[in-house]
């Protein structure tokens, strides 16, 4: 059985603690641990955070919508937008241990998104952009 | 209450102590903290961790945006006092072994001493 949650904001930083206690309280939900539910609540304020920036460039009238759907096998989390899209092929993870020599600052949310989820990959149906984040239940990840 | 950041001068080493959380909408402050404490040429700095509930990755750019300056002025950025998820978040990105971290505030402090830069 597939289970639905949704929550909507403005394109407001000021909303990204709203978005991690909301994703930290339905990862509990869905039987994570608190520290997985913590990890997969950071990786959601990267991805919001990313689309205020870039698909809305801080245009505060546009919304946000985080989309949750909680299924046997997985959770998987939609970020979701009307602004400018971004596909997979513009993501480029940085080379980390170059980044460290060079001490390079941005482009550290996308390498904690991925190394913290499962998957992560970004789409679009008609106007709608989504980043979608999945997280598989199991075992490894159980409080 | 989202960020307060107190800073305490101890044996010439600026200790920084946010208290509240780190994330996009907060950033400007802690970052605004380091490049004020550069710009006064300290460059002998302790983050405490103790009242940091939670960081994001723009708290670590922040970091990142003076670290250099910092070392290249044989100074350092020491941690400590981390929470579990918070050392949690340097540990996904192998920040843990750019940056010296301990468990306390004191030998944080007294490690400038003997100065040993990573």
């Amino acid at each position: 059985m597939k289970q639905f949650f949704n929550v909507e904001f403005a394109a407001d930083t000021i909303f990204l603690k709203l978005a991690t206690d909301v994703t930290v309280s339905i990862c509990q939900l869905a039987g994570f641990s608190n520290s997985t539910a913590k990890d997969i609540s950071l990786a959601v304020d990267e991805a919001v955070t990313n689309t205020i920036k870039h698909a809305y460039h801080f245009d505060r009238r546009r919304r946000v919508t985080l989309q949750f759907t909680i299924t046997d096998t997985e959770l998987t989390i939609d970020v979701r937008h009307n602004g400018i899209p971004i596909s997979d092929t513009e993501i480029h993870l940085p080379d980390m241990e170059e980044y460290m020599k060079r001490y390079r600052k941005g482009g550290l949310g996308i390498v904690l998104m991925t190394r913290i989820m499962d998957s992560v990959a970004y789409g679009s149906v008609a106007d709608i952009h989504y980043c979608r984040l999945v997280m598989k239940r199991g075992q490894s990840h159980a409080g | 209450m989202e960020l307060t950041i107190k800073i305490e001068n101890k044996e010439g080493v600026a200790v920084i102590c946010p208290d509240g959380f780190i994330n996009a909408h907060t950033v400007n402050r802690f970052e605004e903290t380091l490049q004020n404490l550069v710009k006064e040429k300290q460059y002998r700095l302790v983050l405490n961790g103790q009242g940091l509930e939670y960081i994001s990755s723009a708290g670590l750019g922040a970091l990142m945006g003076v670290i250099e300056e910092i070392r290249d002025n044989d100074g350092d950025i020491h941690l400590c006092n981390l929470s579990e998820s918070v050392f949690n978040v340097f540990d996904i990105l192998g920040f843990t072994e750019l940056y010296e971290i301990f468990e306390e505030e004191a030998p944080a402090i007294s490690a400038f001493g003997g100065h040993n830069r990573k």
